[in-house]
């Protein structure tokens, strides 16, 4: 396992890179856009979901898919390593966030740990999504998912989670406050680690039936 | 002598194509040819081999173990060249060698480093920037620095110059100098056997045709020559595959000793080359399909 995580590291490093200027830019501009500073770890679920699907996407390159599987690991294993090298990047990319916003936002009143397990779960659940459906239906998924995402993202969110700013949710945020956040962090994560183990088993079972 | 790989009966439709009932098996410590036209099978049957596509029916064993349920153990011992480059193309030699090396605990880097040199390989070079020649040394290299008891190469010498292969192919001879390690090798350009193949499978039209030792199969078939004339419906059956032209004709048979009671002094019998062999197969089988529709 540790040599797949190696080899997702290598064949990323540039990749990572550019996904981590990006998160200097978004941290920059959320600040900016959002005074107190309370969103900014929306555009890091947003940023880790982009990257799952470079992971994904990364062995197209090639058909590199042959070359790993050529090696001494087995399918269940290859699929794995991805979905744990999605999460260590999203802990990195949220990790990051932590300790570079406050530079940018000197009034920050410090990080919700709410916050943190709602943006850690989104990247849980995208990739509890993603990966089952990218092993399945194959590359075409990928270049047409990043589309739909990318027109989710930044023409869909912003002005819906806005709108559910004006109208607190709708009803969600009253009921949020009133439960009490840390049972509701702790359900979301056992929530998550379920969803996620259950992708994997589907996602090895279907890519060891794969012809490659 | 040990069986390396045995294929029983197996079958696999894939991406439109038929692979029936492939029944062979690999020797230890033998450098084994597999030859076909393109379109013949020779990828399929080697992904089969890899585990990188399931068999529909049949079993392959491997060093003893199922393909299919044993794969990692297996892929351990195995050095696998591949016909196109799957590597990370933006890494570097080096990179994509510490990559590789990190699956292998047998891996040698002193032998890494004397195939890089033997090679003239440069390690700080992006794997993007090699020649197709460089491409297929270093997927070699990589393939014989793990201590390998199989070496599976998908027409490694497909595109290369003659200066290339030849260098390829004397570096499998030493390889085989180790009589524990075993060479599959597919290939189109069957000369590149001659020099080196001690086995040879032939697939044709997703079906093996023969796989026997080089000397049996040089010694079984002869190429015969002789006037158009000789040939009637009962003598064509005696050739496995025919070329003809308005002077004569040339056949390739199998029964060597038939023929020349047949026809005697009245037409000319000749070692094949393997290439023969196959083109002149490939013909007759073309030639009954056709009489068949």
């Amino acid at each position: 396992m540790t040599s797949l995580l190696y080899k997702e590291f290598m064949s990323l490093r540039t990749v990572i890179f550019v996904y981590l200027l990006g998160l200097g830019v978004l941290l920059f501009v959320t600040t900016i856009m959002n005074e107190n500073g309370s969103a900014f770890l929306l555009p890091v679920a947003g940023l880790s979901w982009f990257f799952i699907m470079s992971i994904a996407a990364q062995e197209e390159k090639n058909d590199s898919h042959i070359l790993i599987n050529s090696l001494p690991v087995s399918r269940k294993q290859v699929v794995a390593a991805k979905y744990l090298f999605s999460i260590l990047a999203g802990l990195v990319f949220i990790g990051i966030a932590l300790m570079v916003h406050p530079l940018f936002n000197l009034s920050s009143q410090g990080t919700n740990m709410f916050d943190v397990v709602l943006t850690m779960a989104a990247t849980g659940w995208f990739a509890a999504i993603y990966f089952p459906m990218y092993y399945w239906l194959g590359p075409r998924f990928v270049q047409i998912s990043m589309f739909i995402l990318f027109i989710l993202v930044f023409a869909i969110l912003p002005p819906v989670f806005n709108l559910g700013i004006k109208h607190d949710f709708w009803g969600l945020g009253d009921w949020l406050r009133s439960a009490s956040l840390n049972v509701l962090a702790v359900i979301l994560l056992l929530l998550t680690t379920i969803v996620l183990l259950g992708s994997w088993a589907l996602s090895a079972r279907i890519y060891e039936r794969k012809d490659l | 002598m040990d069986d390396v790989v045995v294929f029983d009966q197996v079958s696999k439709s894939y991406g439109g194509f038929q692979l029936d009932s492939l029944s062979f098996s690999l020797k230890k410590g033998y450098i084994h040819g597999f030859i076909g036209p393109n379109g013949a099978g020779k990828t399929t049957t080697i992904k089969l081999m890899m585990n990188l596509i399931k068999p529909d029916t049949g079993s392959i064993r491997i060093f003893g173990m199922d393909s299919r349920h044993q794969g990692k153990e297996i892929r351990q011992r195995i050095g696998f060249v591949y016909a196109e480059n799957h590597f990370y193309e933006y890494l570097t030699v080096e990179q994509m060698k510490r990559v590789i090396a990190s699956f292998y605990p047998t891996w040698n880097e002193a032998a890494f480093n004397r195939y890089l040199r033997m090679f003239g390989l440069p390690a700080k070079r992006k794997i993007r920037h090699l020649s197709k020649g460089m491409k297929m040394k270093y997927s070699i290299a990589l393939a014989l620095s793990h201590d390998a008891d199989l070496i599976i190469m998908d027409e490694p010498t497909s595109g290369l110059d003659p200066v290339v292969r030849r260098e390829i192919l004397e570096l499998l001879s030493e390889v085989i100098q180790d009589e524990n390690k075993t060479v599959f090798f597919s290939t189109h350009i069957t000369s590149d056997l001659e020099q080196i193949a001690d086995y040879i499978t032939f697939i044709h039209d997703g079906r093996i045709r023969f796989s026997q030792p080089k000397d049996e199969i040089l010694d079984q078939y002869r190429i015969v020559k002789g006037a158009k004339e000789l040939l009637t419906p009962d003598t064509r059956k005696l050739f496995v595959g025919l070329r003809e032209s308005p002077y004569g004709f040339e056949g390739l048979t199998i029964e060597p000793d038939e023929v020349r009671r047949r026809f005697q002094d009245q037409v000319i019998c000749e070692i094949p080359s393997l290439e023969e062999i196959m083109v002149l197969t490939v013909k007759g089988h073309q030639q009954t399909r056709g009489e068949k529709r």
